[in-house]
Parts: structure tokens; sequence; C-alpha cells
């Protein structure tokens, strides 16, 4: 079977800093992966060199073989997608934009799952709470019909209630083929969803498991975490 | 549903799904929620949830029947055998722990015997 | 794949909504010089009163257009510079020139509604009996003309069509010229940033701009005075010198449009 996602090599530098060094990677369809990784270890850029918006990398990124940014940006969906949109910007006309813009953009299912996260439709951005904010990026992400679908952090702002509920949705609502990638500095209640565990340290990955393999040998996804890190002693 | 981490997630989804159905909650011969609905209901991956129903459907105790979904087996041998099987689980995992405590097999015996007494006067 | 069409209206919408505010703002500045005008001793004579309205309309024309320019290549910019845009599935190429062009289009839209405020603020004029008759004689005057037959050849000296829309393609074409320049002072400055140690950034990358803009303004005067040296045809002839102006602009235009691209294809990313 054809891999989903094949990241190649990738090494990605700014501002004289290395943050990617030589990650190699591949992903089938139809999984859920969580990124796991202290703040600051490169999660998000190798987020954004995925779905094509870091640039000046080294290395290839494939998207069922192929390479094209505008054939990866239609078909991953990412969170931390409204920052460009000014703070008047009402729900309505966030659902506009996204339903102009991407063809692959389901309003009806916008329309469900703005409603189960309570968000009306003439509340301004300005106006959001941090936690409201962050559904609603939930809510336009996954209501894309996307081969790839990047959460990066997506549930920071939100209470554990919430959350429950969001994972829930993605359980009912995702795609048979589709993959999804969460990423997190902390292990929280998704350990029980996850079909495999990538963990990134020191640029690099230092681990990409099966999460039945992890279980297997008797270990919590976080104690697998944390055994990573344990050689560098307590703080 | 809360599942522990520690163990693999489908096996997990098995042992629930034949107390399930040794406890009669499903019939022989009767369907067993979709994969999806048992994602849900346990909030657990689709592919996991798949995973344990091959396993069972490998066992013989459901018969995946493509397009319609997982049925209970109507051997209901089978389902006592299993029901037995679950049942000296429980109790090797109940000595593991009384002896984790310091109580041997027959010592356990005894304090269960005295506890089961107490238990009747309330 | 998103269409072009699609995103020019999405970039558009925001613009439009610059233009309209622009358009009202023009407009009571202008009514409240006007009336300032109109109750003071200010050197409006009676007879001129009903033209005030007009004038400050004229007058506050050009800063609403200016203004609409400074906002519009703002605007531009953060869209370049932005993770929700830069995520649209389209290339860099047409992300550019849907940018620009709906800029463009918005600023016409301005003028155009600016023409039409003016029009309707000369209506008052007409209660002036200078005016009336100021008019009417334009009017005789043009009717005679008329009467000697030869009042489309008068008609196109005045108004000579080709050169007309030579200026128009001119004025595109210098429009297009600022936004690009604004453009590619952007994006360098933040793509050579990007590769300098991330401490002070706002001030390196200040500094960068006035190396840049000085760079610029170098090669500006060396490329005219090459320019000057290699002119053909006749400079006399107001048709052809706009002819040839126009075909310089649209090539320094190409050239920074593919600079810019390239740039944004290649290394400037949206955050």
């Amino acid at each position: 079977m054809n891999k989903l996602l094949e990241v190649k090599e990738l090494t990605y530098r700014k501002n004289l800093k290395t943050i990617l060094d030589n990650v190699n990677l591949d992903f089938d369809s139809g999984k859920i992966i969580a990124l796991l990784g202290e703040n600051g270890a490169g999660k998000t850029t190798l987020m954004r060199v995925i779905v094509g918006i870091a640039k000046h990398y080294q290395g290839e990124v494939l998207l069922n073989g192929d390479g094209s940014e505008v054939y990866r940006k239609a078909n991953i969906a990412m969170t931390d997608n409204l920052k460009g949109l000014s703070d008047s910007t009402k729900i309505e006309e966030v659902e506009e934009f996204y339903q102009k813009l991407f063809s692959d953009f389901d309003s009806s299912k916008f329309e469900q799952l703005r409603s189960f996260m309570k968000l009306s439709n003439d509340m301004k951005l300005g106006q959001l709470s941090r936690g409201m904010r962050e559904k609603l990026e939930i809510a336009v992400t996954l209501s894309r019909e996307a081969k790839l679908y990047l959460l990066d952090e997506p549930f920071s702002g939100i209470d554990p209630m919430a959350r429950k509920r969001i994972i829930n949705s993605i359980l009912l609502w995702k795609n048979q083929d589709s993959t999804i990638i969460i990423s997190d500095h902390f292990v929280n209640e998704i350990t029980t969803i996850l079909d495999e565990v990538v963990i990134v340290k020191d640029k690099k990955i230092a681990s990409h498991l099966s999460a039945d393999d992890i279980r297997a040998h008797g270990k919590s996804i976080e104690e697998y975490y944390e055994s990573l890190y344990a050689d560098e002693g307590a703080e | 549903m809360q599942f522990q981490d520690n163990i693999p997630i489908y096996v997990q989804i098995e042992k629930y799904l034949y107390r399930q159905i040794a406890l009669g909650k499903i019939n022989p011969g009767e369907k067993v929620p979709s994969v999806r609905q048992l994602a849900v209901d346990l909030t657990v991956n689709v592919n996991t949830v798949q995973r344990a129903l091959n396993q069972m459907n490998t066992e013989g105790i459901l018969e995946v029947r493509r397009g319609l979904g997982s049925f209970v087996t109507t051997d209901t041998e089978l389902i006592l055998q299993k029901r037995r099987e679950l049942i000296k689980d429980t109790m090797s995992e109940f000595l593991e722990s009384t002896a984790q405590l310091g109580l041997t097999p027959e010592k356990t015996l005894e304090e269960l015997k005295k506890f089961i007494e107490e238990k009747k006067g309330d | 794949m998103t269409t072009f069409k699609a995103l020019f209206n999405q970039m558009g919408k925001k613009k439009r909504r610059s233009v309209y505010l622009l358009a009202l703002l023009q407009l009571v500045a202008a009514s409240i010089f006007a009336l300032w005008g109109l109750f003071s001793n200010g050197g409006f004579s009676n007879s001129d009163n009903p033209i005030v309205w007009f004038v400050m309309v004229c007058t506050f024309a050009p800063l609403a257009d200016m203004a609409y320019v400074v906002l519009s290549a703002w605007q531009n910019e953060k869209e370049y510079s932005s993770q929700t845009w830069r995520l649209v599935p389209i290339s860099s190429s047409k992300f550019y020139l849907a940018n620009i062009s709906s800029a463009i289009v918005n600023g016409l839209y301005l003028v155009l509604i600016q023409i039409g405020m003016g029009i309707v603020t000369f209506l008052p004029a007409f209660l002036s009996k200078d005016v009336r008759t100021d008019i009417w004689e334009i009017n005789r005057a043009l009717a005679k003309e008329t009467h000697a037959g030869d009042f489309w050849q008068k008609f196109s000296d005045a108004f000579p069509i080709g050169e007309i829309l030579s200026a128009f393609l001119a004025f595109i074409l210098f429009a297009i010229l600022v936004y690009s320049i604004v453009t590619l002072l952007n994006l360098s400055s933040r793509t050579i940033t990007d590769f300098l140690p991330d401490k002070h950034s706002k001030l390196i990358r200040f500094v960068i701009m006035i190396i840049l803009i000085f760079i610029f303004i170098v090669l500006t005067n060396n490329l005219g005075s090459l320019l000057n040296q290699v002119r053909w045809g006749d400079t006399t002839n107001g048709l052809m010198s706009f002819i040839e102006n126009n075909l310089v602009l649209a090539f320094i235009d190409i050239i920074l449009g593919s600079i810019n691209v390239w740039l944004l294809k290649n290394f400037h990313e949206g955050k």
C-alpha cells in the first residue's frame, strides 16, 4: 500500500538555527497519530513544512507521491488558520471565506460542528475567548474533506468536558481513509484513540511506534514518553 | 468507558465485549453495535475496534458479515466456554492481588469465606 | 484548487470596504469644509457659494486616493505574511496577481465613486446664475462647431483617444509599479532577516529596508540615464513617447513581479 505522507531527509533552518535535522517519517492513510515533544521541539515547524507554508528547507515532502505545494495545501487541513482574519470578522463570514476558497469545505458539516461547539453565526472573532477561538479553528479544519489533518495543540485552551465532546466528534466524523496528526507537549486524554506515536526530540525523530506496541510492553504512552526524558534528570 | 493506557486497547475492547456477551447484554445471534458507534461509545479509535472485532471473529465468538456488521455466534457452548475463561481470568487477577498483600491461595479462600459470611449478615 | 476569481473576490472584499470608508470620509471632510467656507469670511463671495462643495470634494479626492494606495498596499503586505491567506491552495504567481489586481480594480472603483460624487456636488452650482450663463455659452459655441461639420476633428483634437488610452494604461502600469516596489521591499527585507539571527529582528529589518531603498534609488538613477540613451522613435510625438514609456514600465513591472513571485514561492512564509 502506498504511503499517504512521506517526509524525506528534512532539514529546516531559520535565523541561523537548525530546527529540524534530517527528519524521516512516513504515514499510512486512516490513522490517528500523536506528535509529541517539548515546547520548541519543532512540532509546529514540522506541520508547517508538511502543509507547504514553511519554505526553503532541504529534503522532500510527498503527499500521495505528489510534492507540489498547491496539491498539499489543497489536500491537507491545518489548525491555526484564523489569524489573518480581522477581529471584526463574523463567524458566518469565516464560513464564507473557507467555502469560497476551499473546494473541499463542507458547509453543512461546518454548521453541525459550529452548533455542536455552541458558537453562533454573528459572533465576531475579536469577541471570542481563547477556548471558543480554538473550537472554531477545529470546526473549520474538520469541515474540510482532507486527506490529512494537522491539529497543532488543538485543545490547549479548551476545558476537559468540551475536549471529550470534540474528541467524540472527531471519532464520529472522521473519514475512514484520512489521517489525523495531533501535536501536543504533554500526553492527555487522547491516548486511547491513537494508532501511532511520534516523538520529536533534539531536532530529530526520537521514536515512531504504534501505540499498541508500546502498550504491549505494559507501558502507558505517557510513561513511555517520559522515559525518553528520564536520563535528563528532574528539574 | 475508561480504558487503561498500558494494556493494548484492542485487548481491552475484546474483554469488554466478551463481558457484554457473557452477561447476556448482547444475545446470541444479535448484532453488535457498528464499528463507528463502538468507537464513539468507548472513546477509542475505529482501527482498534476493527482489530478487536477481527480477533473475536477468528476465535469464533463473533461472525463478521461484510456490509451487515458483526453478529454474536449462536454457539452457546462457545459462549459458556468463554464465560468460564473470563471467570478464571478474574480469579487469577484476584489471587495475584491478594498474593501481593501476603496471602497464600488457601489463606485467601479462608478470608473470602469469612467476608461472604459477614456480608450475609448485613 | 482555488480559482483566481474566488481569491480575487475575497481579497477585494476588504479593499472595497476601505474604498467605501475613504469615499465617505472624503465626502464628510469636504462637506464640513464647505459648510465652514459658507459660514465664515474665508473669501467666498456670494456667487461662488454653490461651487464650494464641488471644490472641496475635488480638493479632498487626491488625499483619499493616496490614502487608498497606502491602505491597500498595507493590506496586500499583510496577506502575503498571513498564514491564513497563504494556506489557500493556489500558486504564488496567481496569489500575487490577485492581490495587485484586486487593489487596482478597487482603486478604479474609488475613482468612479469620486466622479459620481463630483457630479452630484456640482449640481448645486446650477443655482448660480453665472454658472448657468457660462454653460449656456459653451453649448452655443459647441453648436456652432457642429454646424461647421468638423466637429469630430475638433473633438479628437481636444480629446485624442489614443493618447488618453495610453495615459490610462500608463497610470495603471504606474500603480502596478508602486505596489510591486512596496512588495519587493517588504518581501526581500523579511527574507534577508530570516537568514540572520533573530535578536533585534525588527531593528535589523528596518536597517535592511533603508539599505535596499538606497540601492533602489541608485539603480533607478543609473537605469534612467541608460534608458535615455536608448531612446528610439520620435519623442516629439505624444503617442509614441507614451507607448515607449508604457513598454518600459511594463517591462519593469514584469521584472519586479517575477522577483516577488520567486520570493513568495521559495522564501517568504506566512505566520
